[in-house]
């Protein structure tokens, strides 16, 4: 894909969706959006994934892992969701 | 409404619009007009000044304006909190609505709006980003474009007029001619290519503002094809448009490295990006849309046989250096010799 655009929902993405869903017992009410993204500080991996969880009431959360989400496991996903504290927002 | 071409499978997705512009632009009354006039679309509002809506059958939901960090300190990848939140509520009600009007407060920065249909391919998927439209008070702005803001404090209308696809020109009838003119050069100067509507009491045709495909990528610089030989600068201004129109084929990886480059450290300054580019071996065009750091592309149709490979993009931005991004550009052409 040219100039690193957005590669679209793909069945991947949902995939890792649903595990971080199940992994948090999150509601449907609660938004999950998990995005690569180029990271701009030095010595950082060209692309990192970033997940943010946004329940309707109450505080938002992000985790940053250095990786693309397709190298993303579920252990990866569990240590890193289930290990607090989460980044604030 | 916006054509779609009989080849092309229709855009199923929900378009939003986003209303920009000063408190007392005329934002209420132009969402009011769109509220009560009889064009047959079911219109759900997402208000941040909430309270003086009152229509009976319209959705109008409440949000509460929260900026919320993609990663640490990068203005380039925020996003409203509350509207991923309400728009994922939305989604599981799509059938109740054909339209999406999300306003925004007086002084909001449209960058986190936009960047949350980027950045959140769920909401990419079902939703689409129609077009950033701004009102601008024609006897106000002015003085507001003028106004003096701290080191480090951006001047938010010169912001919703760099976002803008579609800008409300109201209040006309308040202004002589002469002031007409210089506001209109004043916004050209910002964002070189975008339509101006004039207005009075924000009396617009609504298939000028609602479903008109901005952000489409197929019509990518499709509004006005002249907007890029536009390079009078009649004002001092740090906000600018610069456009690139350039004959040839571009190599992929230089130009992958390039704007890569050009987004990564520039990116808080470049608000909005588009072009339509010619990339060596691709039988179709390539189109593309960016917000700060965040871009979407993707090929569009094909080049026509005989048709010349032509790059045309523009850039709006705050203190854009047309010369080293000219160079930058005319640097990734296939032709352009020994890759940097």
């Amino acid at each position: 894909m040219p100039l690193g655009a957005r590669p679209g929902p793909s069945p991947q993405l949902r995939e890792l969706r649903r595990t971080i869903r199940r992994l948090l017992g999150l509601d449907d009410d609660t938004a999950v959006v998990v995005r690569q993204l180029a990271c701009t500080e030095p010595g950082c991996p060209p692309l990192e994934t970033v997940i943010a969880v946004l329940p309707m009431n109450g505080r938002a959360r992000r985790w940053t892992l250095h990786t693309t989400a397709e190298e993303i496991t579920e252990d990866d996903l569990r240590a890193a969701l289930l290990a607090p504290p989460p980044e604030g927002a | 409404m916006t054509a779609q071409p009989p080849d092309e499978p229709r855009d199923e997705r929900t378009p939003v619009t986003v209303l920009t512009g000063f408190l007392g632009s005329g934002k209420t009354t132009l969402l009011n007009r769109i509220l009560t006039e009889q064009h047959g679309l079911r219109v759900a509002v997402i208000e941040n000044e909430f309270g003086e809506v009152g229509v009976d059958d319209a959705l109008v939901l409440d949000a509460k304006e929260e900026i919320f960090e993609m990663n640490n300190g990068c203005i380039c990848c925020t996003v409203r909190g509350d509207l991923i939140r309400i728009l994922g509520a939305l989604m599981r009600r799509r059938e109740t609505f054909d339209h999406i009007l999300i306003e925004t407060t007086g002084l909001a920065d449209p960058a986190p709006v936009a960047q949350t249909f980027f950045m959140d391919d769920e909401i990419a998927a079902q939703l689409r980003l129609d077009a950033i439209v701004t009102l601008v008070d024609a006897a106000h702005v002015l003085q507001h474009l003028d106004e003096v803001k701290p080191e480090g404090v951006e001047n938010e209308a010169v912001e919703q007029i760099a976002f803008a696809d579609r800008i409300v020109l109201n209040k006309i009838d308040l202004v002589d001619e002469t002031t007409i003119a210089e506001v209109t050069a004043r916004i050209r100067a910002i964002n070189s290519g975008v339509q101006i509507i004039p207005a009075q009491h924000a009396a617009v045709d609504l298939p000028r503002v609602l479903d008109v495909g901005a952000f489409d990528l197929e019509r990518v610089l499709a509004d006005d094809p002249a907007f890029l030989t536009e390079t009078e600068h009649q004002h001092d201004t740090t906000v600018t448009s610069v456009g690139i129109d350039l004959t040839g084929e571009l190599d992929e990886k230089r130009l992958n490295r390039w704007l890569g480059t050009l987004l990564r450290t520039k990116g808080v300054d470049i608000f909005r990006s588009k072009g339509i580019l010619a990339l060596a071996g691709a039988p179709r065009q390539y189109v593309f849309q960016g917000v700060h750091m965040l871009l979407d592309g993707e090929f569009g149709r094909d080049w026509r046989e005989g048709e010349e490979r032509r790059n045309r993009l523009v850039f709006i931005g705050r203190n854009l250096d047309r010369d080293a991004l000219e160079r930058g550009f005319a640097d990734c052409l296939a032709t352009a010799g020994a890759a940097a």
